[in-house]
């Protein structure tokens, strides 16, 4: 996809409960100690959802944010950005270093290549566990617990309305008054 | 135990967000007998909704006026958090999962070293331990979580968790918060309006969402004039964003608006699995595709297989006279 190095860092000394917190202080200690003057990460991840990491480290980090961009523009360290909220586009001025959360329609990204697969096998990846980052499992004890998971109780089936359109809309009106009661 | 809970409520264009009422109403069953609820407005001028919490079950309003607080920014609104939460020691914290919460929670949560749990859509108490609900997996599953470290500390989900009635007899204390701002590092140049500002999506009790179906942006005036009808919100399939049908403000699904409103008319949408993680815990979804194997019919209550062109406008008949007769 074009990038020119990866790291990894590996949760696998910690125990099962890894949380928003843990994983926020892992990554400030990588990046504690480099320089950089932008950090992209994504909205939310698709499977938790909570959107929470993105943020905590540009708090611990000391940098400042802007989440959900749809547009970047910098030129020396000024960024311009657009970014999506709700619906509404926010235009924001702001000062490099700064952490931003990427939002549909910033860019296409592109497809991998042949050649890039091939190539990407020879970039190097380095792996950092907890020790190398100068971390104790201790001070990474999430703060958060997940009690349970749970699928959500089995729906109905739903039903499908038969006949001629006009017979399927009033069927549709008297299920939604009897039935569903919302209207 | 009883807890002291301060609310962030929010406003928008103007407008209290119903939303706001929702985190009083958490932050009610949080506090228990004896607790108390905290609200507090953050603006430019706000200071006029303070009533309205008030009536809805806040116990006391606290309002931080500022030039600088008008529009929403990250620095700005976590100095006064971080400034309210030092003067008033809550034990918990409730925020909306707004794009503003989103933005702001996740930062206060660092800065105070505590846990949070985002996007919840449920509470419940087991003895002294709060135990909130969330979807994950694109609302395909649940989990419960609760804090181990930190404050009491949970984003809301907006139309999930019922407002209180309101009671015009309450009364309570309205106290200003004087703020003062420092190192401000984003600047808001412009907000370019998309939404059409009738119905907001995230609060709408009813949707009518067109999909690539629906063929033409001119397609989408029946969906509006049903909307209407319903007092609802038109939403729309990413196909139909992309196909430049309406606006990608209306864009419902996992990059676009999540909702849960009582009732979803899906029109002409095939019901992609991104879609659905924006609107299948809606209370009644009723699907219209001509495609009988079409997926969104896994998740529909009701499904009419046909014509959406012949369907609509007897629909739209059908609900004005219903409309009428109420
Ligand atoms: C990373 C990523 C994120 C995404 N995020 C989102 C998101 O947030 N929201 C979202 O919606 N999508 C999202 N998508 C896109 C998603 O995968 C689908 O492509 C999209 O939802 C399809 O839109 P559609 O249902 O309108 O179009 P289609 O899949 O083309 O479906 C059109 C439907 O209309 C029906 N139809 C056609 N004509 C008629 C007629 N005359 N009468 C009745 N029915 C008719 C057809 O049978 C068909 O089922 C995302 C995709 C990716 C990869």
């Amino acid at each position: 996809m074009g990038a020119d190095k990866a790291v990894l860092l590996d949760t696998e000394d910690l125990e099962d409960d890894v949380d928003h917190y843990t994983i926020s202080e892992m990554l400030n200690a990588f990046f504690k100690d480099k320089e950089y003057d932008i950090i992209l990460g994504g909205n939310v991840a698709v499977d938790d959802g909570a959107g929470q990491v993105a943020p905590r480290l540009a708090e611990l980090l000391d940098i400042n944010q802007v989440t959900t961009i749809t547009k970047l523009d910098i030129e020396g360290t000024k960024a311009t950005i657009e970014r999506d909220v709700e619906g509404d586009v926010e235009v924001v001025e702001t000062e490099l270093p700064l952490l931003v959360t990427c939002q549909q329609g910033l860019n296409e990204p592109r497809y991998p290549s042949l050649p890039g697969i091939m190539k990407a096998k020879k970039k190097p990846l380095e792996t950092l566990d907890l020790d190398d980052l100068g971390l104790d499992e201790d001070e990474l004890e999430a703060k958060t617990k997940t009690v349970d998971r749970f699928l959500p109780p089995e729906k109905q089936a739903g039903k499908k309305l038969e006949g001629e359109p006009a017979q399927q809309v009033e069927e549709l009106i008297k299920l939604l008054k009897t039935e569903a009661k919302v209207i | 135990m009883s807890k002291k809970v301060l609310v962030l409520a929010e406003a928008r264009d103007g407008e209290l967000r119903n939303v706001s009422f929702e985190v009083i109403a958490a932050g009610k069953k949080i506090a228990g007998d004896g607790g108390e609820v905290y609200a507090l407005l953050v603006g430019d001028g706000v200071g006029s909704f303070s009533d309205a919490l008030i009536k809805q079950g806040a116990d006391q309003v606290l309002v931080a006026e500022h030039a600088d607080l008008k529009t929403y920014t990250t620095d700005a609104y976590k100095q006064v958090l971080l400034q309210v939460i030092e003067e008033q020691s809550p034990d918990a914290l409730l925020i909306p999962h707004t794009s503003s919460g989103k933005d702001l929670a996740p930062r206060l949560a660092a800065k105070l070293s505590s846990g949070l749990v985002s996007d919840i859509i449920d509470i419940e108490l087991a003895g002294d331990e709060v135990v909130f609900t969330r979807p994950i997996y694109s609302g395909k599953a649940f989990e419960k979580k609760s804090v181990t470290g930190g404050m009491l500390f949970a984003t809301v989900r907006p139309n999930n968790i019922a407002a209180l009635d309101e009671d015009a007899s309450r009364s309570g204390d309205t106290k200003d918060v004087s703020v003062e701002l420092k190192d401000l590092r984003s600047i808001i140049k412009d907000v370019v309006k998309k939404t059409s500002g009738k119905v907001d999506l995230a609060e709408a009790k009813v949707i009518v969402a067109g999909g690539r179906g629906v063929k033409s942006a001119e397609g989408f005036e029946p969906l509006e004039e049903l909307a209407d009808i319903l007092g609802g919100a038109v939403g729309a399939s990413r196909g139909a964003c992309d196909a430049e049908y309406c606006d990608y403000s209306l864009q419902i699904g996992q990059t676009g608006k999540v909702v849960t409103p009582e009732l979803y008319i899906a029109v002409g949408i095939s019901g992609a699995i991104q879609h659905l993680a924006g609107m299948s815990n809606s209370k009644v979804i009723v699907a219209i595709n001509k495609d009988a194997e079409a997926p969104i019919f896994d998740v529909a209550d009701y499904g009419l297989v046909g014509d959406l062109f012949d369907i609509l406008p007897i629909l739209t008949d059908e609900f004005k006279k219903v409309k009428a007769g109420a």
